[in-house]
């Protein structure tokens, strides 16, 4: 019904925007007040216009209005009130329709709320957001158009992928998406600083506090992806290394390197062009994910001609690296170093490099993993895979190197090799650390499924970890107690630190968290109705009831109940089942998941007899420290919020105040 | 009468594939990727004649179909799929167990069915042993060129960022001299 109107406000938003990437361009050049404000008004009218078509949409979709080939495609009548919302992101044109309504909210905000320092490359800074709405819009109206007409309507429509049927599903996109665009900005002030010449004042307050928001969300909507991954797919895990997983982590890296990048600017005025080039890098890494994971390529070098966005992506990122890398090659050498003089040694910005350098690495080797199907099929026309186990060989000697950078990167300071109390942390940590590891070890189960070779990096990893977590902690307490443990006074100056130490602590507890992955286990078990067997420890009793039918909103589900003891005592009442839903001939795992701190069991319904139910196939997962790993993300989300309010106290960079406007009406 | 025969063996023949794609789809992490046709279909295991029994439970057997990649999803095992291919490749990883086979036989005896494609990480061969090596060479030898840049800075500077007075002296007397010989 509303195709046209949809259609119309998409095109009218990719003119507007496209006049204000012009005016912006022009009111740079010529330093003209006017046609700035003009510029920022166009902005803010396109992000109108994108969220109205985006309430258009959502409005067709609650009016079941299957006119719309989009509507048609991914909802259905007997989709419920949330899950008819979150269809609108279910397929690609809808994802994009929403990651473009974020960029030009987080466009608009950026574009409003700048310091005023800020103000003479804020023209520069409209340029290059802009730009980029306008070639999304572009996209919108040409090859990924969510508004296309499909007449005339069908009774009903074809229904939402079921696996997207999930609150984690309805959470999970806005939030990666939302974490996506907020890395605009960075990138877009970067542009600006390079077009500018130099780094204004209130630059590196404004990139902080966007990279910061962008790494909290990024956090949670990378987490909330494998919590998705974990309830729905059923096949006991939460991160499989694929393409799409990579390609969210991969932005996600680059934040953290630019994080700690921006800090060693902020301390010592060194880095500039290191966080110029990470703020650029990350968000090309937003587009180029979503480019090799929505073109096709990735599964294959042939199947990227068959979609139309992949070509078009790939030239917009050709653009896009091209400009960025021209603009830097140009204009870097006017961005002036500090003046202070550049001193490596032994002191917190080397170990801030170093952790850079691990990030940084691995991103490179998380894409080098992600590409290199595509360049071994292109050269040797030879199809290989890389998978998980490939990842899962770099990532622990990564996860080393955090660890020892944490633990030893806190207690340095800047400029400085002097370690105050530093010895005494180290060796109270490496005492500290005995008996946390021999607890982990303890509750954690580890000797039970271990074989030697994993033992061994277990045991190693968590008392480094441990040590880590010991050496923070003394940390903590000796800059409490050289401030008489003034509590006021600490936090009101060093939120910053506090947070960064909440989020390390975090990061920690989610190494040892990872460690349970290396003794997971696993069991497959037929059995009758009535009948039990005993795993772990534990036995399961699947109910003489059988499989029983259950509805549950629009799908029904064949839940088979089983009931957990250790010994004579009840644990748990699980029901883990096949769903069924109206609009696919398939059915789907429901898993069923408890535990307690320490273990989570995991139990699919693999199989069952369809004639009589009483008998059922169960996997059964028993994963250790799954837990740890949920809280320590949250731990880390909670770390960023504390240093987002931080008090910025201005930094030691050659900061320059900009110019006049020519025009100053 | 041949036609139908051959019609009939036909159809029996694209009941693993039906059978295939009928399966749900629950490795696919994202609906766009569903899109992606599947690599499967070059590389369909003909329907074996009776049907293998496998023990997911027995630990030879996990050792070997953990190897593999289930052909039809994008990150999986076959040990940790149930899709049709994967039920298919861990029949014939027993069939292959059952004729006495050792682990790397049986890896061997599925790379040269299938390519290197089916296992789960490159091979190191050929062009393909550069997945390795340079991530390897990343992370040994980064460490030691921000090292070297370190090393040859800190030698300009003390500690608190100031030049020392050795190396300042050291600059004016190097100046000095090549001023002397300029100067003749």
């Amino acid at each position: 019904m509303f195709a046209n109107q949809g259609f119309f406000l998409i095109l009218l938003g990719f003119i507007c925007s496209f006049y204000g990437f012009v005016a912006a361009i022009l009111a740079a050049f010529w330093r003209h007040r006017r046609l700035y404000f003009s510029s920022k008004l166009a902005l803010t009218v396109t992000s109108l216009l994108v969220i109205s078509a985006s309430g258009i949409m959502i409005y067709s979709l609650f009016q079941r209005d299957y006119s719309l080939a989009y509507v048609m495609k991914n909802s259905s009548n007997d989709l419920p009130q949330l899950f008819t919302l979150t269809a609108f992101w279910s397929s690609l044109e809808g994802s994009h329709m929403l990651w473009l309504t974020l960029m030009t909210i987080v466009g608009t905000i950026a574009a409003w709320s700048h310091s005023k320092d800020n103000e003479h490359i804020m023209p520069y800074v409209l340029a290059s957001i802009q730009a980029v709405i306008c070639w999304m819009l572009y996209l919108a109206w040409t090859h990924s158009d969510p508004f296309l007409a499909n007449l005339p309507a069908p009774p009903n429509g074809r229904g939402m992928n079921e696996l997207l049927q999930n609150g984690y599903m309805a959470i999970h996109p806005p939030m990666l998406f939302t974490g996506y665009t907020c890395l605009v900005v960075p990138f877009a002030y970067s542009i600006a600083a390079l077009c500018y010449g130099d780094i204004t004042e209130g630059w590196l307050k404004t990139i902080r506090r966007w990279t910061l928001v962008s790494f909290i969300f990024l956090t949670a909507a990378i987490t909330l992806g494998g919590r998705w991954a974990y309830v729905e797919l059923g096949w006991g895990g939460y991160w499989a290394w694929d393409p799409v997983e990579n390609s969210s982590f991969m932005p996600w890296l680059m934040a953290t390197a630019l994080l700690h990048s921006l800090l060693v600017q902020d301390k010592t005025g060194h880095l500039k062009r290191l966080s110029l080039v990470l703020a650029i890098a990350g968000f090309f890494m937003t587009f180029f994910g979503t480019f090799l994971t929505r073109s096709g390529v990735v599964s294959s070098v042939h199947s990227f001609a068959e979609s139309p966005i992949g070509p078009n992506y790939l030239m917009y990122l050709a653009a896009l690296m091209l400009i960025s890398a021209s603009i830097f090659a140009f204009r870097a050498p006017s961005i002036l170093p500090s003046d202070t003089e550049k001193v490596w040694g032994v002191s917190r910005e080397s170990a801030l490099v170093v952790t850079q350098f691990l990030l940084i690495s691995f991103a490179a080797i998380v894409l080098i993993g992600t590409l290199f199907p595509i360049v071994s099929e292109w050269l040797t026309k030879q199809r290989i895979s890389v998978q998980a186990p490939y990842f899962n060989m770099f990532a622990p000697w990564v996860g080393l190197g955090i660890i020892f950078g944490v633990a030893v990167g806190n207690l340095l300071r800047y400029g400085s090799p002097a370690v105050p109390h530093g010895k005494r942390i180290v060796l109270s940590a490496i005492v500290f650390a005995i008996p946390l590891t021999v607890a982990l070890v303890y509750f954690g189960d580890v000797m039970h499924t271990a074989t030697t070779k994993n033992l061994i990096a277990q045991l190693v990893g968590l008392y480094l970890a441990s040590w880590a977590i010991g050496c923070l902690i003394g940390d903590l307490y000796y800059r409490f107690a050289d401030i008489r443990f003034k509590y006021v006074l600490f936090f009101k100056r060093n939120l910053g630190y506090f947070g960064g130490w909440v989020s390390h602590l975090g990061i920690l507890i989610a190494i040892i968290g990872f460690l349970g992955n290396y003794r997971g286990m696993e069991h497959v078990q037929t059995v009758k109705a009535g009948d039990s067997w005993t795993y772990y420890g534990l036995r399961f009793e699947f109910q003489a009831s059988g499989v029983e039918s259950r509805q549950n909103q629009n799908a029904t589900n064949f839940t088979a109940p089983v009931k957990v003891y250790r010994g004579t005592e009840f644990l748990y009442d699980m029901a883990p089942a096949q769903s069924l839903y109206p609009t696919k001939n398939q059915t789907f795992t429901e898993v069923a998941i408890e535990g307690d701190f320490w273990h989570d069991v995991y139990l699919v319904l693999a199989d069952y007899d369809k004639t009589d139910g009483k008998r059922a196939t169960f996997k059964l997962y028993i994963n250790p420290t799954v837990r740890f790993v949920w809280s320590a993300i949250v731990i880390i989300c909670i770390g960023g919020i504390i240093a987002l309010f931080d008090r910025y106290r201005g930094n030691k960079s050659r900061d320059v105040v900009a110019g006049e406007w020519e025009t100053s009406i | 009468m041949i036609r139908k025969f051959g019609l009939i063996v036909l159809l029996y023949l694209s009941i693993p594939v039906a059978f295939a794609q009928q399966e749900p789809m629950q490795e696919q992490d994202t609906p766009e990727s569903a899109a992606a046709p599947s690599p499967a279909a070059e590389a369909a295991p003909k329907a074996p004649e009776k049907r293998m029994k496998y023990d997911s439970n027995n630990q030879a057997f996990r050792d070997v179909a953990k190897e593999f990649r289930c052909p039809t999803c994008t990150g999986l095992s076959v040990l940790e799929s149930d899709a049709g291919f994967s039920i298919q490749i861990k029949e014939q990883v027993q069939e292959q167990l059952s004729l006495g086979k050792n682990h790397d036989q049986i890896v061997d005896y599925f790379v040269q069915r299938y390519g290197a494609w089916i296992l789960r990480e490159p091979p190191v061969k050929g062009f393909n042993a550069l997945a390795w090596i340079v991530p390897i060479a990343l992370l040994c030898l980064g460490p030691i060129v921000i090292w070297l840049a370190v090393w040859k800075r800190r030698v300009k500077a003390d500690n608190h960022g100031v030049r020392s007075s050795a190396v300042i002296l050291q600059e004016m007397q190097e100046s000095l001299k090549r001023m002397k010989r300029e100067n003749g």
